[in-house]
């Protein structure tokens, strides 16, 4: 990338982005987002441009996550602050789409153990995954905090209709060397993923919620 | 829409033990890097150990810039089905890849072309028009049958990107994209065109892959663009019941199918749309195998960003295979790759391919390859070395009819 998008270039643009969240402090944590422009891409007979990508640094801190635990999960999650429920908790809700559906809403991500997440379906019903929300595995073999912030710091991306793209890829208040190495991890991986790379980018941009979009390319 | 009423039909019995199974993943570091070119026709070569490809077959479809993305063939009838970009299909026989017949008639996008696995004279496609339609390969004209789901209240066609037939021939099961917000499975007789019923609450996102249990006629598995693979189990009478299993991928598929394994289980290869391949057991947490797009390339020695996957393919030994290829400055390389254990090792290249490849069909009983794709060019590839002769005198391969391209 750096042929293309200079360190300089991209610096500047961070900064840029991250001064004008300062000037005009707005209530809530801002997020920052690039953009990616494309061209030379028919989304009706090129391959689909998808997936997710693991970044070097969180960028949505306030996730919550919720551990759906065997008895080691639950205490552990317990001892760590994690909010948790296990199978007896799981069975209370009873497969009853409301209290489902209300769960899905109180978290943004779940884990679940080997033991539970095979009875997911069995014990909720469809719901989780209506709300886009199926847990992904927590193994023995991994930390949990490590597996949490490795779900914190995953991003997925989609490209459906239109030639442009948005992906959170940081927030405000991350120093400028934090958010400069998450969004040089992230361009360099969907470009990576396009068949033409550099050639079907037409346009780069970086900017935080409210702030104006900077042009990175 | 009503829910799906219960599938009267003979089921097979199977076994299912108690797995547990849980072999964690890791994408091993251990790949046998040697070169992506395979050895010609050397008098030493072990036949048995190293199977080399030539393409015995190639003929340019369709003008450049109609691109080849859905494909399969029939074994039966030596016949091969392809879906153009430019919402066309056509019928070639696999020998001399003859021209038979086009089909017009979808609107948009077709998003999957297959033959009817009960009745070889019917193909079936998908479109984002909001249909399925099936065409009777002895005769031109229109397709013989239109199948569309118009039950919303909107009374707009739900767009399809995915199906498959079940192997009886007598259901039709369709994935749709996010319409509305929802995400719906639908099914319909194959035989009638009538709308059976439909899931619309296990996936939250677009419904990119179908595929029907291999064996089992009342299990059907969806792959979504929201990461799960789900499994359901169509003899129940309503969705939450049907919903097998959930199988997370973490991730955005692109294609899916079912393989066969040892013991009472069936594997389940999917291909994500970041070109990473996982291997799953049916009834497994995590995948058992997986390879990502950085192991898959080191394996052929490619440029990881220059090289992608095609698909998954079972030999009738049992033993998966994966299609790859690359596309450089000055050339559109092809491979396949052997998958063994958690390792990949070259087992042939490609030589002679042409454009980038979008779809393959693999004839597992003599072996034979078809590829197609952004050239608008078909490719039919075999075992062995063109018009070569071992040492033992034997000629190995039949003529090879190359008819040029440009």
């Amino acid at each position: 990338m750096t042929s293309k998008v200079s360190r300089d270039t991209l610096y500047e643009c961070v900064n840029a982005v991250l001064q004008h969240s300062q000037e005009k402090k707005r209530n809530f944590l801002e997020t920052v987002e690039i953009q990616i422009g494309l061209k030379n891409y028919d989304p009706q007979k090129d391959k689909r441009f998808s997936g997710t990508v693991k970044l070097k640094h969180i960028p949505r801190p306030k996730m919550k996550v919720c551990i759906l635990g065997d008895q080691q999960h639950c205490d552990e999650a317990k001892a760590n602050n994690v909010p948790f429920m296990d199978v007896e908790a799981l069975k209370k809700l009873n497969k009853n789409k409301k209290l489902v559906k209300k769960l899905a809403k109180q978290y943004d991500a779940f884990l679940a153990s080997e033991a539970l997440i095979k009875q997911i379906p069995r014990l909720l019903g469809p719901g989780l995954n209506k709300a886009g929300k199926f847990p992904g595995l927590l193994s023995h073999q991994e930390s949990m905090m490590a597996k949490i912030d490795e779900v914190k710091a995953t991003i997925k991306f989609q490209m459906k209709k239109v030639l442009c793209l948005s992906v959170a890829v940081g927030h405000v208040t991350m120093s400028p060397d934090e958010l400069v190495q998450n969004v040089h991890l992230s361009i360099n991986f969907l470009v990576s993923l396009l068949k033409k790379h550099w050639q079907n980018v037409r346009s780069l941009h970086v900017k935080s919620t409210m702030g104006p979009p900077q042009r990175l390319y | 829409m009503k829910n799906l009423e219960s599938i009267k039909q003979k089921i097979e019995e199977v076994e299912i033990s108690q797995s547990d199974d849980d072999s964690d993943s890791e994408d091993s570091g251990s790949d046998s890097s040697e070169s992506g070119e395979s050895s010609s026709a050397d008098s030493d070569i072990n036949v048995d150990l190293k199977v080399s490809y030539h393409l015995s077959q190639e003929k340019a479809v369709s003008m450049q810039k109609i691109y080849i993305c859905h494909m399969c063939g029939s074994a039966s009838t030596n016949q091969v089905a392809t879906a153009f970009s430019d919402l066309t299909s056509s019928l070639y026989d696999i020998n001399g890849l003859q021209h038979i017949r086009t089909f017009e008639g979808h609107q948009k996008t077709i998003t999957n072309i297959r033959f009817n696995p009960s009745d070889p004279h019917q193909i079936v496609s998908s479109s984002t028009d909001g249909t399925v339609r099936f065409w009777d390969i002895r005769k031109a004209g229109k397709s013989a049958l239109i199948f569309k789901d118009d039950t919303a209240e909107s009374k707009q066609l739900k767009p399809f990107l995915s199906f498959d037939i079940s192997k009886s021939g007598h259901f039709l099961c369709a994935g749709t994209e996010l319409f509305d917000g929802d995400a719906f499975l639908v099914f319909g007789d194959a035989r009638s065109g009538k709308i059976l019923g439909g899931y619309w609450e296990s996936h939250s996102d677009d419904i990119t892959q179908v595929a029907f249990h291999p064996n089992l006629s009342d299990s059907v598995a969806s792959g979504s663009a929201d990461g799960l693979i789900n499994i359901y189990n169509l003899k129940s009478d309503n969705e939450d019941d049907a919903l097998i299993s959930s199988l997370n991928t973490e991730s955005t598929i692109d294609k899916l199918a079912w393989y066969q394994i040892e013991g009472a289980h069936k594997g389940l290869s999917c291909i994500l749309d970041t070109m990473e391949i996982q291997l799953w057991e049916d009834d497994g947490v995590s995948p058992y195998s997986t390879f990502s797009r950085k192991h898959i390339s080191k394996s052929t020695s490619w440029k990881v960003d220059e090289s992608y996957v095609v698909n998954v393919h079972q030999a009738a030994s049992g033993d998966l295979y994966v299609l790859t290829g690359a596309s450089t400055k000055n050339s559109e390389d092809l491979a396949f790759l052997h998958i063994k254990d958690k390792t990949l090792l070259v087992e042939t290249a490609l030589p002679g391919n042409k454009q980038r490849v979008r779809c393959s069909w693999y004839n597992s009983e003599n072996g034979s390859l078809i590829t197609a794709g952004e050239g608008g060019i078909l490719s039919v590839w075999k075992s062995g070395t063109e018009k070569g002769h071992d040492n033992s005198g034997k000629i190995l391969s039949k003529t090879s009819v190359r008819s040029k391209p440009y």
